[in-house]
């Protein structure tokens, strides 16, 4: 395994260190692990290990990487909440020990790249934060309950202008072309041993992506709507985003689920209606006696245009806030999202107001694996050590109105 | 340069941007109130550097720098490293 080192033009400060390691990993494929390297408070340059030191030019993508950074270098991250549960060096937290855990008893399984399966009690507790957060779209905030395809038309994203914004994390869906030569051909090929990769010739554009969340199908379903009426829609589903660094299972996931509600409507009911339901997520979080934070953040936009001045306007105007929850003493996880977009995404999806004029819109959305990962790691595999409103909801799973229905009419045939 | 002119390009600029809503004045707190969403700050940060020539220091991207159009105007003349094309 190569390894090299590149220093940096200029030096940035260490508490950039997160944003830095957030987008080198994307850099290249190549690229199998790295380390910032630090002087005191600042960080000086890269050390880069993998085949990317003989297939490219380090200097070129650390180019890249500052014009990335750049623009995020004077903006603080704003706190908006603060965990009751304090964190810190005994705190106790161990997200490391309780992934090994459940691996070890059986009770999740690393199937690939970003994919991770859950069982038992510890699916259940999944199920049951899900409903937690249902039950404060539906029964709190007014939501109306959807449930969306996981296909996602391309052009659906492409109005968003996602495509553009997020390149790196987008999974699309391919399919062979529909002639019977296209399919013999495919046939002799496989019967030959031939890989699926050299098959391109054979398939047909993409039509279809796989969601990277579920706000989309939500604006797609409103175009050339025209309210002033606050509109407040939830789904939940799974959602899919490439990420190049996959050794940390449930922290990071090719595949996760994401408990997503979106506002339309004017401006003020807007931003009343998701600054309520943040109030009402991290009031949730003390009571199931979780230590986190919640503070301003930024997209991740990578080679976007603009892609720094955006980042560093939402995270001076606080349009994004981040509820990170802590997975040992000083690392913490993104549990959930809460955007304003202002007016930008109605106007893509001619989402208007009666006089025409484009809605305002924003959106919440809650990564279930991560949230499940976060609660564990705070407190423990063991069911019985768990805070009683989720022990008692995960032993009533058994007992859903459905299960019990069904089970009645089945011993009574 | 004259701040008057300078404040007076921004709060046209600002009016003038697809979408806006409500009345905009040198003192609206404009971003408080949510009319000048992060789009709209990419933007209004582009129309500065073009019309009015003048590059806006990272080290400057602070909410009060960017609360009202006299703020941004301020701004504006603090960070002109000579005239203004007003």
């Amino acid at each position: 395994m190569s390894q090299i080192e590149v220093a940096f033009p200029e030096r940035i400060p260490a508490r950039l260190g997160p944003e830095l390691t957030r987008r080198v990993l994307y850099l290249d494929e190549d690229i199998d692990d790295f380390a910032l390297i630090e002087d005191g408070d600042e960080i000086t340059g890269l050390r880069l290990v993998g085949p990317i030191t003989r297939t490219a030019r380090p200097e070129s993508l650390i180019e890249t990487l500052m014009q990335e950074a750049q623009g995020l270098r004077s903006v603080e991250p704003k706190r908006v909440w603060s965990s009751r549960r304090p964190s810190g060096p005994g705190s106790g937290i161990r997200a490391d020990d309780v992934i090994r855990e459940l691996i070890d008893a059986g009770d999740a399984r690393v199937h690939g790249p970003g994919t991770i399966s859950l069982r038992g009690a510890h699916a259940d507790l999944l199920t049951v934060l899900d409903d937690m957060f249902a039950a404060l779209s539906m029964d709190v905030a007014g939501a109306e309950h959807h449930r969306f395809p996981t296909l996602l038309g391309t052009s659906v994203l492409e109005r968003g202008g996602y495509l553009e914004s997020f390149p790196n994390l987008l999974l699309t869906v391919n399919r062979l072309r529909n002639t019977s030569a296209d399919f013999e051909r495919f046939r002799d090929h496989r019967r030959s041993g031939g890989s699926l990769n050299e098959l391109e010739s054979a398939t047909i554009p993409v039509e279809y992506c796989l969601p990277p969340t579920m706000c989309y199908y939500i604006y797609d379903s409103h175009v050339g709507t025209r309210s002033d009426e606050l509109r407040v829609l939830t789904a939940v589903g799974s959602s899919f985003r490439f990420e190049h660094r996959y050794e940390s299972p449930l922290r990071r996931l090719w595949d996760f689920t994401i408990r997503e509600t979106v506002w339309i409507g004017e401006r003020d009911d807007v931003r009343r209606g998701l600054e309520r339901y943040r109030g009402l997520v991290t009031a949730l979080c003390d009571e199931l006696g979780l230590a986190g934070l919640c503070e301003s953040a930024h997209d991740p936009f990578f080679l976007a245009d603009n892609g720094a001045a955006k980042a560093a306007a939402q995270q001076m105007i606080g349009s994004k806030t981040e509820l990170r929850l802590f997975l040992d003493d000083d690392e913490t996880v993104a549990a959930a999202s809460f955007n304003q977009h202002g007016q930008h995404l109605a106007a893509q999806y001619d989402i208007g107001l009666s006089d025409g004029a484009p809605a305002s819109t924003a959106c919440v959305g809650i990564g279930l694996e991560r949230f499940t990962l976060a609660f564990l790691a705070q407190h423990g595999t063991d069911p019985r050590r768990w805070p009683s409103i989720v022990a008692r909801a995960v032993a009533a799973q058994a007992d859903r109105p459905g299960r019990v229905a069904v089970r009645e009419w089945v011993s009574s045939t | 340069m004259e701040h008057a002119k300078i404040l007076d390009r921004i709060l046209q600029f600002l009016a003038g941007m697809p979408g806006w809503r409500g009345e905009v004045e040198a003192d609206t707190p404009i971003l408080e109130n949510g009319q000048l969403d992060s789009l709209g700050i990419v933007s209004l940060m582009g129309y500065i550097e073009e019309s009015l020539g003048v590059e806006i220091p990272e080290s400057e991207f602070q909410f009060e720098r960017f609360a009202t159009p006299r703020s941004i105007a301020d701004l504006v003349r603090d960070s002109a490293d000579g005239s203004v094309a007003v």
